[in-house]
């Protein structure tokens, strides 16, 4: 659950606040490897390894990449093909060479000089059972049917594109974010109503609708615009599902309150930082009305 | 000579012979006239004389007291009855002489209640006291005391703080409870008059223990204008506010859970409006306030860090009166007066703020696009008490309280928030919330004899927290509209009955036993949905309903032994026990405390107590808030138990113009609990909290002083408290110990205040406290939320890794403020404004802290976070 504090947001509002910068100085724990992917089954497994810095940085906000490093994939035990070094957006990562299968599962070791290795591993969910999605246009609405798998513990993540039509295809416009919120009764999130808070992405369990076939009605902060809309629904293992809630706050907001719950998040990388994690997206494409 | 024959010697009857016949009987007329001799003297007269023999032992007749007799030819029996009689010496004939022997005491005791000549208020801790026998005793909490002395005490003197020391004639024949008013001495309504009394001397006061009167509270400058009783208890060594603007009480390393707060003996689980900047006491009513921080007696139990005991006025019962005050946040009306003159009285007493006035044009979220988004919020508490005298012997005190505060939000979408008219639906979500106590209390006080009074309490106590939304959606062309419903809603109940016996068999001993029962009820959250829009139905409508009942009984016993002149020990134990859901815990719990008086006015102190708590707090962030939840203790989590001891002295000033003391304490905590991880305040404790919490062990010590000048027109005191706190759970910070949050280890609290002629009053008061414990990230390191690098948007997202818990501190924190109150008397009322700065040099003092990453200027840094700048209030009020 993402750090919140009821008495900060109220208070808040009474109260005027005045900010400036700390001269506490900020300790360093020394540099370490950081170890990021989020497998995709039917895609090529990316992984980015960097270094970790300073929390006080004036000048460079990017992380140090590790080109160099030694990567070891094993699926399921049987190691994988060394995966390459690939600069994709002006950022390096280390690509496999076959794509990665769902139901499985891999681990990630990397070894670099003068650092610690490090080590993780997680599976790859089920995709999710998602249909029906529409929106109406100039409504605050989006609508799709969701189908619970009883028979495992699931956690999803839900996001919501503006999209338009690019060669015949309805293409997402990734720049575009379509902030959102769920019906309260599907997560108890009474914070969402009570601060009119809305977001990027919405990460849930089925605690709430284990087994069933759900109707979620999605609010969007602003009127509904675009001329095609998708809605992409991602299962995620719990470490992934953890790993994406607990950092929500810095990948999306850039903002981590010390004061108000100061836990680690969630991290499976032995002796580094950073996550693997197996996630499933679907998308549901559609014309709003 | 050996020691053994001196005695021998000593206790031989000494017979002193005179003439061979015996030649008077007790009609035989004598005169005797001596002046300033001895007892003694007069037998050896009447022996040369009268040919008298008298008989008697050194070791038990004392004949050594100097007396001044001029007996003129009055009958042998009457002479010696008005010689001997004021020594308590009797008289017989034996044969040919008279044998002197010691006559036995008869006592008696004097019981009643010391009161307000004018308003027949009960005065708690006044003085009773016997100038000849020098033995005394102070009211317990309803006014009575019971004093057992010689039948022959002619006069006892009465004091107490503010009022003018009374005399109470002693009949012999008295049995019923006598009433003693004093009169006060307050010329200022808010001043007062410090007189010498056993009570406020500092070598009286047990360890640990303090006591705030309505006027130490409202001498101290305030907070937007209201005097605070909470606040004042913080600026008491040993006691740290939390964080500025909060009102929780962290009392030497102990959560504010930790702290038992009784208002009339009811529990109070919720002490503050207003996120904590009021406490729930309207100080208008307030008649006095017992702060216990260790050395618990055994009377109290069920919290393992404090005790704050407030009585309440029990009303005028001659005439009316009356208060009322408005300030820039609240207003507040307070009215007492008899029913019936001398039978009944009553209190009653109302506070509201008005800042939802002002907060109704506020806009939230900063947005000037949503100007239909509201917030409302205020507070109100009011309290009643009825007070009724069936009979000298029997009391009956009913009263209630309310105190809630509420919060109102509302958004308004689409349609009704749009301007252009192009959207196709519109739709409005309001919350409301609601929190606060209710409280109700019954107490029968009897006297049973006049050493044996008896306290029967009835009382309800019930802190609820509800929250309520309503999503109302329109769409303009279709029919999906939504009418949507939530709400949640925790609370706690206690249900008390109890019964307080003191018995007070002679002056040393004040025995203090009883009985009781509270039955808790625990619901720590229920959560409700409902559409009835059309759409499908909810899921399921109501979930997490954990409601279950504690049992838990008390028996308590206490002994107030005045060992020696010089040695006062309080000894009890409180033994209780809990049942919940099919398990028993139990506890013996000991209380101790001891004083011993040196001489120069140096007292040495210590105690040695053992709490149990069967409740927990589940708090879900580091802030006490109103969505915490109140849970009994279960199989995986024990209650709670502390071992405290501490040890200190005392000194006071040639005329107790000036007191210091210095205590020392060392304080464990057994199955202390805290979140695994972080949860949401409204999702309820559910039936599995125990298992999403860590159950760990807690330590505290330190030492604390305060200096204080308790006479004069300047007054006040310094207190310094140097302390350590830590707590350590197994699954936490790699299972090390960490600095608790609320570990300050500096804290200065400097309280002054300053008459200035009849009408003003000048205070201050400065604090200084090092910095709270922080926990700050170590290293950053770069995130990811996508699985293809074609797919994320093309931010490089920053995550931070948490170092070990609470191992920086924030920067130091220092604030003053200050007020000026002027009064003045009327013919019929009494006026005053006041006027007080809150953070009068106006500090920026840390709240908060949080990484702030700038992707313009490529920097990350650390910023803080201040709030409560410097604030300014005025407050007019009426006394009549």
């Amino acid at each position: 659950m993402r750090p919140f504090s009821f008495y900060a947001i109220l208070l808040a509002i009474v109260m005027t606040a005045c900010e400036k910068e700390s001269r506490i100085p900020i300790p360093y724990d020394g540099d370490k490897l950081v170890l990021n992917s989020l497998i995709q089954p039917d895609s090529l497994i990316y992984i980015r390894v960097t270094k970790s810095k300073p929390v006080k940085e004036y000048g460079n906000l990017r992380f140090p990449e590790v080109p160099g490093a030694a990567v070891v994939i094993q699926e399921d035990g049987r190691t994988l093909p060394t995966p390459e070094w690939r600069v994709i957006n002006g950022k390096g990562y280390y690509v496999s060479q076959g794509v990665a299968g769902a139901g499985k599962q891999y681990t990630v070791s990397v070894s670099y000089t003068g650092l610690a290795s490090v080590e993780a591993t997680d599976s790859t969910p089920g995709a999710p059972d998602i249909k029906d999605a529409s929106a109406q246009k100039a409504s605050n609405r989006v609508k799709f049917s969701l189908k619970d798998n009883i028979a495992e513990k699931n956690y999803y993540r839900i996001r919501i594109y503006n999209a338009d039509i690019v060669n015949g295809e309805i293409v997402a416009l990734k720049q575009d974010t379509v902030k959102f919120r769920l019906d309260p009764s599907f997560n108890n999130n009474f914070i969402d109503i009570i601060g009119n808070a809305y977001y990027s992405e919405v990460l849930l369990t089925d605690e709430r609708i284990n087994g069933k076939d759900v109707l979620f009605v999605l609010q969007t902060s602003k009127e509904i615009t675009a001329s095609h809309m998708i809605v992409e629904v991602s299962g995620l293992t719990r470490g992934a599902y953890k790993y994406l809630d607990g950092t929500y706050s810095q990948r999306l907001e850039e903002r981590l309150d010390f004061s108000v719950d100061p836990v680690n998040v969630y991290s499976n990388v032995e002796n580094g930082y950073g996550i693997l994690g197996g996630v499933n997206a679907r998308r549901l494409s559609f014309s709003v009305q | 000579m050996s020691l053994f024959g001196r005695m021998l010697l000593g206790t031989l009857l000494i017979c002193i012979p005179v003439h061979a016949s015996s030649g008077w009987d007790w009609r035989t007329r004598i005169s005797v006239a001596v002046k300033d001799q001895p007892l003694e003297t007069i037998c050896i007269i009447l022996e040369e004389q009268y040919g008298i023999h008298f008989s008697y032992s050194k070791n038990v007749v004392d004949l050594s007291p100097l007396v001044t007799v001029n007996i003129h030819n009055k009958p042998l029996k009457k002479a010696l009855e008005d010689i001997f009689a004021p020594f308590d010496i009797h008289f017989a004939r034996i044969g040919d002489q008279i044998v002197l022997t010691f006559k036995k005491h008869p006592t008696q005791t004097i019981s009643g209640y010391v009161q307000d000549n004018t308003t027949g208020e009960k005065l708690i801790g006044a003085t009773v006291y016997s100038p000849v026998q020098h033995v005394g005793t102070t009211t317990n909490q309803f006014g009575f005391f019971s004093l057992t002395l010689p039948r022959d005490t002619i006069s006892l003197q009465v004091s107490y703080i503010g009022y003018k020391p009374g005399r109470l004639p002693v009949r012999k024949s008295q049995t019923e409870p006598v009433i003693v008013p004093l009169q006060s001495q307050n010329s200022l309504p808010e001043v007062v008059v410090v007189t010498d009394t056993l009570r406020q001397q500092q070598e009286q006061a047990p360890l640990s223990k303090l006591n705030l009167s309505p006027a130490d509270m409202k001498s101290m400058p305030r907070l937007l204008g209201e005097a605070d009783m909470m606040r004042a208890i913080s600026a008491l060594p040993g006691v740290s506010g939390g964080i500025e603007g909060g009102g929780g009480l962290n009392v030497r390393g102990g959560s504010p859970d930790q702290n038992l707060v009784l208002l009339d003996g009811t529990p109070i689980f919720s002490v503050s409006h207003l996120f904590g900047i009021f406490s729930v006491f309207n100080p208008d009513i307030v008649k006095s306030a017992d702060f216990y921080k260790g050395a618990f007696p055994a009377r109290y139990g069920g919290r393992l860090s404090s005790i704050v005991d407030i009585s309440l006025k029990d009303g005028d019962m001659q005439q009316y009166h009356g208060e009322a005050a408005i300030g820039l946040i609240a207003a507040k009306a307070m009215v007492e007066g008899p029913i019936k003159k001398g039978k009944t009285s009553f209190v009653v007493s109302g506070r509201r703020s008005h800042l939802d006035a002002l907060m109704n044009d506020l806009k939230l979220n900063g947005s000037n696009e949503e100007p239909d988004n509201k917030a409302y919020v205020y507070f109100y508490d009011a309290n009643l008490k009825v007070n009724h005298i069936f009979s000298e012997k029997d009391r009956l005190y009913l009263s209630g309280y309310v105190g809630q505060d509420r919060l109102k939000i509302t958004y308004r979408e689409g349609r009704e928030a749009d301007t252009t008219g192009t959207a196709t639906y519109s739709a409005n979500s309001r919350s409301r919330f609601l929190w606060g106590n209710y409280t109700g209390t019954l107490r029968w006080n009897h006297v049973f004899s006049p050493k044996l009074f008896a306290n029967i309490t009835s009382n309800y106590s019930q802190y609820y927290f509800s929250t309520e939304y309503n999503y109302d959606y329109k769409p303009l062309n279709t029919t999906d509209t939504s009418i949507s419903y939530g709400k949640y809603y925790s609370s706690i109940q206690d249900i008390v009955e109890k019964a307080d016996f003191e018995y007070r068999p002679q002056p040393n001993h004040t025995i203090k036993f009883g009985a009781g029962t509270i039955t808790h009820i625990f619901n720590p959250g229920v959560s409700l949905f409902e559409d009835v829009g059309g759409g499908q139905p909810s899921l399921d409508t109501t979930y997490n309903d954990g409601a279950s009942t504690g049992q838990e009984i008390l028996l308590y016993a206490e002994d107030e032994w005045k060992a020696s002149q010089v040695l006062w020990i309080n000894a009890g134990v409180h033994a209780s026990g809990f049942l919940v859901e099919g398990r028993f815990y139990h506890s013996v719990q000991p209380r101790l405390g001891a004083r011993y008086q040196l001489p120069r006015k140096w007292v040495v102190k210590a105690s040695y107590t053992h709490m149990t708590q069967y409740l927990h707090l589940l708090t879900n962030s580091t802030i006490n808030s109103p969505t915490d939840l109140w849970v009994p203790s279960t199989g995986r989590v024990a209650p709670m138990f502390s071992r405290q001891g501490s040890v200190g002295v005392a000194k006071s000033s040639r005329h107790h113009m000036y007191t210091m003391s210095l205590e020392l304490y060392y304080k464990t905590m057994d199955h202390v609990i805290e979140y695994n991880e972080p949860v949401s305040p409204f999702n309820g404790a559910g039936k599995d909290w125990d298992e999403q919490v860590a159950v760990g062990k807690g330590r505290s010590y330190g030492g604390e002083i305060m200096l204080e000048k308790k006479k004069g027109t300047t007054r006040g005191w310094i207190g310094y408290t140097l302390a350590w706190s830590d707590r350590t759970f197994p699954t936490v910070n790699g299972g090390r110990s960490f600095p608790y949050k609320y570990d300050r280890r500096h804290d200065l609290e400097v309280v002054l205040t300053q008459r200035l002629g009849k009408r003003w009053e000048l205070s201050a008061t400065w604090e200084y406290t090092t910095g709270l414990p922080l926990t700050l990230p170590t290293a950053s390191y770069e995130g990811t939320g996508d699985a293809s690098p074609y797919d994320p948007p093309g931010k490089d997202p920053i995550l931070d890794h948490i170092g070990d818990r609470n191992q920086y501190r924030t920067s130091s924190m220092h604030r003053l403020d200050i007020s000026a109150t002027y009064s003045k008397k009327k013919k019929l009322w009494t006026k005053s404004w006041t006027f007080s700065l809150y953070n009068a040099y106006n500090q920026r003092n840390p709240y908060s802290y949080y990484m702030v990453t700038d992707t313009k200027k490529q920097e990350r840094y650390l910023a803080e976070i201040s709030i409560l700048p410097i604030l300014p209030s005025v407050t007019y009020a009426i006394k009549f």
